[in-house]
């Protein structure tokens, strides 16, 4: 793989958040058809990773460059960005009440079709697409009539998000913890969706902790993240390794 | 005019701390004239569609208009008024004086009536409103005031209604001021036993506005639900006491407001509810929210509970703050523009109120009146 | 075992601190005028700068009215029977040493569980008693001086560093603020001051404890914290008076400043003489007590626990005027028998990204009427402040009475206020628990009432905490069952 094929390119990217330097030099390459798992131990700046990608505020890059699809993504506002394709499945997603779900979902799918010279969706068509995504994710009707993650469970969340992602069809996908606080049941719930999403012409980044969620979702390559960069990259075989001997090794051999 | 035996509320009386008191000061309170038949004849033909399944009944300046009101065989007798201290019936004693007509609506034991009240501000006025609900009646009051006038209108209204046993209310107000209105207000509600009422009220427009409410729960197992919401731009000021009596047992009380005050605007609002001794497994929620949008705007709120006995469980919450960073975020990391999601992010914040407004028909009216301070937002509401 | 059996020791006790010390006095005739505040002001040999001071507060005060808003009944208080001075005799002019001071006060001090003899103190504590008017003994003070740390009374302030008082007297809590702080600014007899100079570290709790004893006196301290640039302390406060048939006043004023970095933590266990079972009696506790974080990032810290006094009203505040200064307020305030607690606190947020939180615990028990009355107010240039406030009501008994009124006045939209508060009793599902486990009745309260006010409690210093525990439950006594 060649860096002008790379959809996502990270070179020696650097963030804080409030005072704390949490990136520090991190460097990535992200090809399209693609999965990427990053992996790491709690507080090594996975999940910061993934807000500074979407750009959200608090989150200062002091250095480096990221390009998305050629063009220089750090210089767009987080709306552009999605508008562009690139979502962001969150670890804690918010609850907006008030605000309807399928509405949101109108909106944004509109948004990015806008960005793409497309015309608005027809409401018949989008409600029947919503519908097919909803079966995948075996989420009940009575979504269609409630606020914005308003009273869902952790896991109608995770599938929210999975669903969100169905219907927005993102060309890279950076998922945030997708399977923390899911039962088995539902952790195949969600790693269905995501398969569902694969194709040549996408990415996907799974930002985990454990393991498990590989054992679903066949990652292309697998990346330790701590400290701030990635210390260790490798195929599949390096999250069963994790699995079996946990970070510290890797931590010693990094410092 | 004699002297009123009250006086003009300063702002030290409590319960008018947060009103714009110089305004009223400025506020010239005349006797109303009645509107001339071409007059009349105007407003008519601009009234928006009556509402299905509704009476109506207009008042302009306070004068029921016979010309385009549904005819009714509405009367009741003259209740007596709660309001005690008094500052807080300066404006109430002020109606009473200059008001011309009084609107009776009662409806009788076991009846159900839907009724629809439009009241037209031209000059100066005082409309008076006087409800009284038999033993398990039922009254859809639906009130609107529209806009209608571009010049400064002094509008003193006076509500009262008598909600009697086991009787359901339901008091939708849609106070749609024009924008240089002066709007001063007084409800009086008696709650009597095993009744349950539904206060409803949207305040926009008016230079400046101020509702004095008093509920008070008379009988046993009365239930009383108020939402209110006032959106406040441009330098208008928004204020609103309410004080709730629960003065039997096992009484319900909810109370919800959603303020937002964008530019320089002030939104006020106190909600104070007492508990007395005689009045154990109550209940008390409330809960009031404002919003400030604009870079000099302004909120107060108080959210007031006097309990006396100990059979109680009361709540309240209040907030005030700017839109929450992490839902702004989430709506813009899925694409949404910024000032859509703003707007969606401030209708979902009064949205907790809106939905409560029953009746389709005004609420989908009322979603796109509102199109004009919350762009893009209508689309938004739940349930579609 | 032993926090229950001991709690349930203290229970059934009543009042303990209701004893008189016999012991000669020397007090001013009661009445009021500019005589007695010259007078006043001669005894301490204070300079012309604090008799004028006191004057122009006498003369201010005579224009005020007493304040009515506050949620309370009171008897009026005629301030020509109170007697505004009353020292314990001494042959010298004043305390050298402990061994100066009168055994028989150092008996009384024993008794309230605050040895003033370093060789048995409390571990750690340097203490200042205030005995009616005037300050008796400061312990500890070698090792203090050492520190640089001024811990003394009030009068010895006034002889030895005038020039800080000057400096700040009057400068957080101005002599026409509101009644009560005006009167005392007029005829306060004594308190106490402390200085913590820059980036000192105070190297002990410093404490002061009150205890008015003689009859128809009012008692009017003032107490002065200055923490200079990046200097800590915490300070103590624990006031108790005899039981009397008439109610007595005490109207304090504490004023703290804080500059640039440095930090205040202001604990108070206040156990004046509640009146009887019928509201006779007790102590009228109108205390005005202010911060002031001057400087950046300073921060000021008040925790109270009220159990006392027949009327509590007091406001506790923080001036958040510097930049990321952070303002807290801890309070538990117990009402019982016939008792008022009208209090609460005010954030003034000044300065940018001013931060505050305010937890409130009331307790209504038997006919007590509990008030908090809080205003959290957010001026325009206080970009990005932050406030939390929690306040909780628990009510014991059918005729008490827990009342909130806050105010929340936001001018600034880049700020968020919240404001949470609930009233309920204590849980009946609760209590059969306990109850069920084999705890008694009055044990069961305990534990629950603790476990309410438990947020609080952390916020003190151990001592004052495992006082405050037991206070509470000496407080409640009769408010089961």
């Amino acid at each position: 793989m060649t860096e002008i094929q790379a959809m996502l390119s990270i070179k020696d990217l650097r963030t804080t958040v409030g005072s704390r330097k949490v990136l520090d030099g991190l460097s990535l390459q992200v090809s399209a058809g693609e999965v990427h798992a990053i992996m790491g131990p709690n507080g090594s700046g996975k999940s910061t990773l993934a807000f500074t990608l979407a750009g959200r505020p608090g989150y200062d890059v002091t250095g480096g460059s990221v390009s998305y699809c050629g063009e220089d993504l750090l210089s767009l506002e987080p709306e552009a960005r999605a508008q562009r394709g690139l979502f962001l499945g969150f670890q804690y997603p918010v609850e907006i009440p008030g605000v309807n779900n399928v509405y949101l979902l109108k909106a944004a799918l509109n948004a990015a079709r806008k960005q793409r010279g497309l015309p608005e969706v027809d409401a018949l068509e989008f409600l029947m697409l919503v519908r097919e995504k909803m079966k995948i994710m075996q989420m009940d009707e009575s979504f269609l009539s409630r606020g914005v993650n308003e009273g869902f469970s952790g896991g109608e969340k995770k599938r929210n998000e999975i669903l969100q992602m169905l219907v927005l069809e993102p060309s890279l996908a950076v998922l945030d913890e997708a399977d923390s606080g899911l039962d088995i049941d539902a952790l195949k719930v969600v790693a269905n969706g995501v398969n569902a999403l694969r194709a040549p012409d996408r990415a996907i980044v799974l930002v985990t902790h454990y393991q498990r969620l590989l054992d679903y979702i066949k990652p292309d390559r697998v990346h330790v993240l701590a400290c701030g960069k990635i210390i260790r990259s490798g195929g599949p075989e390096l999250a069963r390794e994790l699995e079996a001997r946990g970070y510290d090794w890797l931590l010693i051999e990094a410092a | 005019m004699s002297a009123l035996p009250a006086t003009m509320p300063t702002p030290r009386d409590e319960h008018w701390k947060y009103a714009n008191l110089r305004g009223l000061a400025r506020a010239r309170f005349e006797p109303s004239v009645s509107p001339p038949a071409e007059t009349v004849a105007r407003i008519t033909a601009a009234l928006p569609k009556p509402l299905e399944g509704f009476e109506r009944i207009v008042l302009i300046d306070g004068f029921v208009s016979s010309v385009s009101s549904t005819p009714s065989a509405f009367t009741t007798t003259s209740p007596i008024s709660i309001a005690k201290l008094n500052a807080d019936r300066y404006f109430l004693e002020l109606n009473r004086r200059l008001r011309s007509d009084t609107l009776r609506l009662a409806v009788a034991r076991h009846q159900k009536r839907s009724v629809e009240v439009v009241v037209v501000s031209l000059g100066t006025s005082h409309p008076a409103i006087e409800i009284a609900l038999a033993e398990g009646a039922e009254l859809s009051l639906i009130e609107r005031h529209l806009p209608l006038s571009a010049d400064a209108t002094v509008i003193n209204l006076v509500i009262f209604a008598v909600v009697g046993v086991h009787a359901q209310f339901e008091l939708s107000r849609i106070v749609q001021a024009s924008p240089k209105a002066q709007h001063v207000e007084t409800i009086e509600l008696r709650l009597c036993e095993g009744s349950a009422s539904k206060f409803f009220q949207l305040t926009t427009g008016a230079a400046l506005s101020r509702t004095t409410a008093f509920a008070a729960h008379d009988g046993r197992d009365s239930s009383l639900e108020w939402h209110a919401a006032a959106l406040g731009e441009g330098t208008q000021s928004h204020d609103a006491f309410v004080h709730v009596a629960h003065s039997a047992p096992s009484a319900k009380t909810l109370q919800q407001f959603r303020g937002i005050a964008a530019d320089r605007s002030r939104v006020s609002f106190t909600g104070h509810m007492r508990v007395d001794t005689n009045a154990p497994y109550a209940q008390c929620d409330q809960s009031l929210k404002c919003l400030l949008t604009g870079s000099e705007a302004e909120a107060d709120v108080r959210p007031q509970l006097e309990i006396l006995t100990d059979a109680v469980r009361a709540s309240h919450g209040a907030t005030v703050g700017k839109l929450d960073p992490d839902m702004l975020f989430y709506l813009l990391s899925r694409g949404i523009p910024e000032e859509s999601a703003s707007s969606l992010l401030k209708w979902a914040f009064v949205s907790d109120v809106l939905r409560r407004l029953s009746n389709p028909a005004i609420r989908a009216e009322i979603e796109y009146s509102l199109e004009r301070v919350l762009p893009g937002a209508v689309a938004a509401r739940s349930g579609t | 075992m032993t926090e229950n059996a001991q709690l349930h020791d203290l229970v059934g006790r009543g009042y303990q601190h209701g004893f008189v010390t016999d012991i000669e006095s020397e007090t001013l005739p009661p009445g009021l005028d500019e005589n007695v505040v010259r007078t006043i002001s001669r005894i301490k040999r204070e300079p012309m700068f604090l008799t004028e001071w006191r004057l122009q507060a006498f003369r201010h005060w005579l224009s005020l009215r007493e304040p009515t808003w506050a949620h309370v009944r009171a008897e009026p208080i005629d301030y020509q029977s109170i007697s505004y001075y009353s020292a314990p005799k001494v042959k010298t002019d004043g305390p050298k040493s402990l061994d100066e001071v009168d055994p028989r006060l150092l008996e009384t001090y024993e008794k309230l569980g605050v040895p003033l003899h370093e060789r048995a103190r409390l571990a750690g504590v340097a203490v200042d008693a205030v005995f009616d008017s005037v300050s008796v003994a400061t312990t500890f003070k070698d090792r203090l001086e050492k520190a640089g740390v001024i811990f003394c009374s009030f009068s010895d302030a006034v002889q030895k560093h005038p020039e800080l008082l000057e400096q700040y007297l009057g400068s957080v809590v101005p002599l026409t603020d509101n009644f009560y702080a005006c009167l005392n600014s007029a005829v306060f007899s004594d308190g106490s001051f402390v200085y913590i100079p820059k980036g000192v570290r105070c190297p002990m709790e410093l404490s002061t404890y009150f205890r008015i004893n003689a009859a128809k006196t009012g008692q009017f301290e003032r107490t002065l914290i200055v923490a200079d640039q990046g200097s800590h302390v915490s300070y103590l406060e624990g006031c108790t008076a005899p039981m009397r048939d008439e109610n007595q006043l005490h109207a304090a004023v504490v004023e703290l400043v804080a500059m640039d970095d440095a930090e205040i933590k202001y604990s108070t266990v206040q156990n004046w003489y509640p009146g009887d079972e019928n509201g006779v009696g007790g102590i009228y506790n109108f205390v005005t007590k202010r911060g002031e974080c001057r400087g950046r990032n300073s921060r000021i810290s008040w925790t109270q626990v009220e159990t006392g006094s027949a009327i509590t009203w007091k406001y506790p505040g923080c001036v958040l005027r510097g930049e990321n200064s952070v303002g807290e307020f801890y309070s538990v305030a117990l009402a019982n028998h016939c008792q008022q607690a009208d209090t609460g606190t005010k954030m003034i947020h000044i300065g940018a990204n001013t931060r505050s939180t305010i937890v409130s615990k009331g307790i209504s028990a038997g006919r007590g009427q509990n008030t908090y009355r809080g205003l959290v107010k957010i001026l325009s240039t206080a970009q990005g402040a932050r406030n939390f406030t929690q306040c909780d009501s628990l009510l014991m008994g059918d005729r008490c009475g827990a009342h909130t009124f806050p105010y929340v006045e936001v001018k600034n939209p880049t700020a968020i206020v919240e404001h949470e508060a609930s009233t309920s009793r204590i849980s009946e599902d609760q209590l059969f628990y306990c109850l069920q486990r084999g705890i008694s009745e009055e044990d069961a309260v305990n534990m629950i009432v603790n476990g309410f006010c438990k947020s609080v409690f952390k916020e003190l210093p151990m001592e004052f905490a495992v006082e405050a525990q037991n206070l509470l439950a000496v407080s409640l006594e009769g408010a089961v069952g």
